[in-house]
């Protein structure tokens, strides 16, 4: 598991294939570096830049977001070789990891998105945006603004043009 | 960070895709939900939505590589090739030709009209890729269903096959007994859309295969299920072909190509300089 704690990164003496990253809110995760360099692309890139002795600091992640995606990133790299969803040796441990992984809360969900997003890791992308589209599937237009906190800003008039255009697919 | 994202909040190509993952009747209901998901979807971006709903739905894979590599091995294939053997079953001619994203091959016959001079081409086997990136290929026409009902649509039950090639000039077609594992994943996991009759009796087939009696009695319950098939004339023999090198006319060879015997005869006929097996 990634050492939280009040090690400050500069001090902390460097271990061998460690990279520290720093959440937006300052929390401190010391990681496998081959692992995150291997499934996140803007770790990666922040590595090859010389990042790789001191705390790499990734603004908009927040800590419990940055923790679930440290872990995808172990557990893809070490199971999966960092391979896609679509290769051979996504097995049926990684499949099951996924699957509970995309059981996590609405506002996880979502932080989530932003932190695969930002750190670029496209197979957690892909997976948690297709967990809001199942959330989407079967939804009525009323619904789907309450749960996506979408405000309606059509005029009523408006809102009968589109839903009439509309509305031989929402039957 | 103090209050978490909204999906407005998301980048519009993170927006773009999730609603990738929908179906456009899902994707029409999200739009009615506001102005700007209206334009999102029907706007200027509904192209790039459409282009990345296309690439969920039928990209063969997330490895363009791999599709690359897979069908460049292929690639000897496209062309003409002749039966070789006795397997009657099997189509006389098949020709190879590029589809999207997969090699298709066609069986080739002369078109039944009196002096046409066109081909009938029946599908016949279909190579690509799994979603899993894994080879692919499946016969589309059965053996034996053919004289059958002429009437009806080709579409029978696909059957899984392997090509494995003898040197560069010679494939040979043979059921796919590795198939096991995928169809009774796939078969759990669909549980609610059953697979067709024979391809379930290919399911329960394999299925049995892994229970932990000796060789002898799978061989037996293969034998069976052999007999069973072949009553209903859907029985797989291994099919044999060799590739036609030469099948267009050049100025040296200008009888070289498709022949089509006089009315009173059936059947088509290649002609080329290569020997014939």
């Amino acid at each position: 598991m990634a050492t939280t704690g009040a090690s400050d990164g500069a001090s902390a003496a460097k271990k061998e294939g460690l990279v520290t990253l720093m959440s937006g809110d300052g929390e401190i995760f010391e990681v496998e570096a081959a692992a995150v360099a291997a499934l996140s692309v803007t770790i990666r890139h922040a590595i090859e830049e010389g990042f790789g002795d001191r705390p790499i600091p990734l603004p908009i992640v927040g800590a419990r977001a940055l923790a679930l995606a440290v872990e995808y990133c172990r557990k893809h790299h070490s199971l999966g070789g960092g391979a896609g969803e679509d290769s051979a040796a996504y097995d049926d441990e990684l499949r099951a990891f996924d699957h509970n992984l995309a059981k996590v809360d609405r506002d996880t969900l979502f932080d989530l998105i932003e932190a695969a997003n930002y750190l670029e890791i496209e197979g957690l992308l892909n997976l948690m945006c297709r967990t809001v589209a199942e959330m989407m599937k079967g939804k009525s237009v009323e619904e789907l603004r309450r749960t996506f906190d979408v405000s309606n800003d059509y005029t009523p008039e408006e809102e009968e043009e589109v839903r009439r255009e509309v509305s031989w697919a929402l039957d | 960070m103090a209050s978490p994202p909204t999906f407005s909040d998301f980048p519009e190509d993170v927006q773009l895709n999730i609603l990738s993952f929908l179906s456009p009747l899902e994707v029409s209901a999200f739009a009615c939900t506001s102005r700007r998901f209206s334009s999102l979807c029907g706007g200027a971006s509904s192209g790039t939505l459409w282009l990345a709903m296309c690439h969920r739905r039928w990209s063969p894979s997330s490895s363009p590589r791999l599709l690359y590599r897979t069908l460049d091995r292929w690639e000897n294939l496209i062309g003409f090739w002749r039966r070789v053997g006795a397997s009657a079953a099997a189509p006389a001619l098949v020709f190879f030709e590029w589809g999207a994203s997969s090699i298709a091959a066609s069986a080739v016959s002369p078109s039944p009209g009196p002096g046409s001079y066109g081909v009938l081409k029946v599908p016949f086997l279909w190579m690509g890729l799994s979603p899993r990136g894994d080879p692919l290929c499946f016969l589309l026409r059965p053996a034996g269903s053919r004289s059958e009902s002429p009437s009806e649509p080709s579409d029978p039950d696909p059957i899984p096959v392997t090509v494995s090639f003898m040197g560069r000039n010679h494939f040979v077609v043979e059921e796919d007994r590795s198939f096991d594992a995928d169809a009774q994943e796939e078969d759990s996991v669909e549980s609610t859309s059953p697979p067709d009759r024979v391809m379930s009796e290919i399911y329960e087939y394999f299925a049995n295969r892994t229970s932990p009696n000796g060789d002898k009695s799978f061989r037996r319950q293969r034998k069976r299920e052999r007999e069973r098939l072949g009553r209903r004339g859907r029985g797989f023999d291994t099919q044999h072909f060799v590739k036609i090198s030469n099948y267009y006319p050049t100025l040296s060879r200008p009888l070289q190509g498709l022949w089509k015997p006089s009315e009173k005869h059936s059947g088509i006929n290649l002609l080329s300089t290569e020997p014939m097996l």
